[in-house]
């Protein structure tokens, strides 16, 4: 009787030295500018090996048309202004990624140019790129980095889709995909690396496309991913060995397209009917599962497939903060270095961050418990 | 300025005339600033330390100027310096007014501007340490409990977290600069603190914040000359990550303990001259092939002193120093291995902040490009400011006036080809 309480005390033990899965605990919220309530659009991005924190989103106040970037440091959130903003929406949204490196950038469009954005140890440094002409205001821009943390940008115009890199110098420009047969309107682009440094980019003409640039000749190869939907966002990402999907929304409903290597074929499934989120961000965290976040009336949901279906998690309460997210916010997402799940997104408190930390069991809690245990079974004994 | 050669004991001798440079950064420091130094990924030398005024000042050196940036104004004190991987500098102080109580400043890396910002709880003797990714971790002693406390900043909550720092910690009266703090090779920070009982210091402590608590490593050194708390203790790591903490000992050998996987071993880095010592908590640095630099202070002598272990060790003066029996250098090293080391010193009542050693830029009269050697290229740049002794100096010139006369002219041709250095 006392080994069969021992050994029930020693299995609940080993389940409190199991550190708890960090889905299932509460998030933390931090306000990054508490005057920035009236905007949607962020990104997100984690700087220095993933650890610290930066948005990219739309100033507040006397700089309502700037793009601001907020970075937390352990003297709390500091803003900067980059540039000029041409809309918080459509083609002046921000896009940002974080570089192999450690560093992190942004891409976003002004009235007459694209500008890129990224960190450095001599600060902020900023550079702008002409748009793919003809273009519009609904025509966006994506980016990612280099293995070599060289920046790719690729834009949407109505000739087809034009492809950036910078070379040191100046910027080298490609031609992704045929000429569009018809002029379109709000051509959407999203663009990722691989992991052989292979660009891939996801595009909306007659459905949603996807091209890919052959290391062997060079060419651009487009195919189709799916022909029913034609989405006013996208977002494509690559996982760590190269898993493709894609993100939609489309009429408010929110898709995503993965590519299948044993079949051969995209597969693109209804994630959620009806969000309020106009654009997500797909990302995938280390162990190759992807997860998006978005908001739906006044709650947001933070999404992660970990190979058995997608799972649904709502951001909870704070007693502090007024966590209710705006309609249409953008819920931007990323990991950082130990995969936990980053938020940014806006409140009637201003913009956002949630964050999921682990928590580990205090060595001196386990101890307590194993002495009591000890105590317990040699009172029985 | 020739640095000379001190000779110690048993020790093997090691006769080298070294030259290094000495420049004085700033003037107007307050008599009991403290200070610390550290390099950045530029490879500049960043000094921070305390006016006259109550500014806290960081001091950036450059090549033959010093850039001064004003980090906190309302008075405090302490000073503990870490540079950051993405060239921000990072400063953690106590702050009077506003700050009350410490206090982390930064300049430099992604802010326009230096920053601030309040820990949220007071202590003294403040150490900082950052890791590779900049996360901080402080090292203090908390006077009302008579703690060593230990804090981190935590980034999903944008707080500081505070612990009690496991272990013998007494606080001695009287003491200063008891414990430090440093990240071991593998990120993990690491306390070190002087340790036994309130009349009796005789243990060195070793403790590690790993993900699952703390690793406690002790040494008695009560049947091995006791340690001197007051005279303070650094803390370094060599290649294969054992701990290596400096100390004096209480009948005044300067020490080194060695934290192996198969015990402590010790060595004596000089024997006792009859005078104490002063030790920074950032006073040691062990490079990649196992040399190890200690830069204190002997209180006797007067003089800031640097020893090395290059085939074993020396102790050579760096500077002599006038007005101060307490003070504490501060010594770096950057990536090459040039080595800095910082300090305060009187000169006829008006407080000095200087730095010394190869890491030090511009110290050589002639050496306008700042590479430390005076050569053919300066020489070139000097052509270009020749105007002859009739007419004042070119703007951006004034380098080439080695013999401060106003002018460039033949006579600083002479001086400058009598300092060419090796090749």
């Amino acid at each position: 009787m006392a080994f069969q309480k021992a050994f029930g005390c020693i299995v609940l033990v080993a389940v409190l030295i199991v550190p708890v899965s960090a889905i299932d605990l509460s998030w933390e919220y931090q306000i990054i500018d508490q005057h920035a309530n009236q905007s949607r659009a962020v990104s997100l991005a984690m700087r220095t090996s993933s650890v610290w924190p930066v948005a990219f989103h739309q100033g507040s106040n006397d700089n309502s048309n700037q793009m601001v970037v907020s970075a937390l440091s352990p003297v709390g959130w500091t803003q900067q202004g980059l540039g000029d903003l041409f809309d918080a929406f459509e083609g002046g949204l921000p896009l940002a990624e974080a570089g192999p490196d450690g560093r992190v950038g942004v891409v976003w469009r002004t009235g007459a140019d694209a500008r890129f954005a990224q960190s450095s140890p001599s600060g902020w440094q900023v550079a702008s790129l002409p748009l793919a002409a003809p273009s519009g205001p609904d025509f966006t821009v994506d980016f990612d980095f280099l293995s070599d943390n060289r920046p790719i940008v690729a834009q949407a115009a109505q000739e087809g889709i034009v492809v950036s890199v910078y070379n040191g110098i100046g910027w080298e420009t490609d031609q992704v995909v045929r000429e569009f047969d018809e002029p379109v309107q709000g051509m959407k682009v999203s663009t990722a690396i691989s992991s052989q440094d292979e660009i891939g980019v996801a595009f909306v003409e007659n459905g949603l496309g996807f091209a890919f640039k052959s290391p062997l000749s060079g060419d651009w190869g487009t195919t189709i991913v799916d022909q029913q939907i034609f989405p006013e966002s996208i977002s494509l990402a690559f996982g760590p060995n190269d898993e493709t999907a894609i993100a939609s929304v489309e009429n408010d409903s929110l898709y995503v397209s993965r590519f299948d290597p044993v079949t051969g074929d995209w597969a693109t499934e209804l994630l959620a009917p009806q969000i309020d989120s106009n654009r997500v961000n797909l990302v995938y965290n280390s162990l190759g599962q992807p997860a998006l976040a978005y908001v739906v009336q006044d709650e947001v949901h933070y999404r992660i497939n970990r190979g058995e279906g997608w799972l649904d998690f709502i951001l909870d309460d704070d007693p502090q903060i007024q966590v209710q997210p705006h309609d249409s916010s953008d819920a931007a997402l990323a990991f950082d270095a130990e995969d936990i799940p980053v938020i940014s997104y806006y409140s009637q408190d201003g913009l956002l961050l949630a964050y999921d930390p682990i928590i580990v069991p205090e060595p001196a809690s386990i101890v307590l418990f194993l002495m009591v245990t000890v105590a317990a079974v040699r009172r029985q004994g | 300025m020739v640095v000379l050669f001190l000779t110690v004991g048993v020790l093997t001798p090691f006769a080298l005339a070294q030259q290094v440079g000495i420049r004085v950064i700033a003037e107007g420091a307050s008599e009991l600033s403290e200070l610390d130094l550290g390099i950045d990924v530029n490879g500049i030398p960043q000094v921070a330390y305390w006016t006259a005024d109550n500014e806290l000042m960081l001091a950036s050196v450059e090549c033959r100027t010093a850039v001064l940036r004003e980090l906190y104004a309302q008075g405090g004190r302490y000073a503990s310096l870490a540079p950051g991987t993405d060239a921000s500098t990072s400063v953690v102080f106590s702050g009077f007014d506003q700050a009350s109580g410490l206090a982390y400043a930064m300049s430099g890396g992604l802010l326009d501007q230096p920053a601030w910002a309040p820990l949220g709880f007071a202590g003294d003797w403040p150490v900082l340490a950052l890791d590779s990714t900049g996360r901080p971790y402080v090292v203090y002693v908390d006077h009302d409990g008579g703690m060593l406390k230990f804090a981190r900043f935590d980034i999903p909550t944008g707080k500081w977290v505070v612990e009690i720092v496991p272990g013998p910690f007494v606080e001695f009266v009287g003491t200063r600069r008891v414990a430090t703090v440093a990240v071991d090779v593998d990120d993990r920070p690491v306390v070190a603190y002087f340790g036994g009982h309130r009349n009796s210091a005789h243990k060195i402590i070793v403790a590690t914040r790993t993900n699952q608590g703390w690793t406690i490593r002790t040494k008695d050194l009560e049947n091995e000359g006791g340690v001197s708390p007051e005279n303070g203790l650094s803390l370094a790591f060599d290649t294969t990550n054992a701990p290596h903490v400096v100390y004096q000992t209480a009948p005044g050998d300067l020490k080194l303990a060695r934290f192996g996987v198969f015990g402590v071993s010790l060595q004596t880095v000089r024997e006792q001259q009859g005078s104490p010592v002063r030790l920074g908590p950032r006073a040691m640095h062990i490079g990649a092939g196992g040399r190890i630099r200690v830069a204190y202070f002997d209180i006797g002598a007067g003089v800031v002193m640097l020893a090395d272990n290059l085939g074993g060790w020396t102790n050579e003066i760096v500077d002599g120093v006038t007005g101060f029996n307490d003070l504490r250098p501060a010594l770096a090293v950057d990536a090459t291995g040039r080595w800095a080391v910082a300090y305060l010193s009187d000169s006829e009542g008006i407080i000095e902040v200087k730095v010394a050693g190869p890491a030090v830029l511009g110290t050589l009269d002639g050496d306008c490009n700042c590479d430390n050697v005076v050569d053919l290229v300066d020489f070139v740049e000097l052509e270009s400011c020749l105007t002859g002794p009739a007419v004042s100096i070119m703007e951006g010139c004034e380098c080439f006036d080695i013999n401060g006369s106003t002018t460039v002219d033949l006579a600083d041709v002479k001086l400058l080809q009598a300092a060419f250095g090796d090749w």
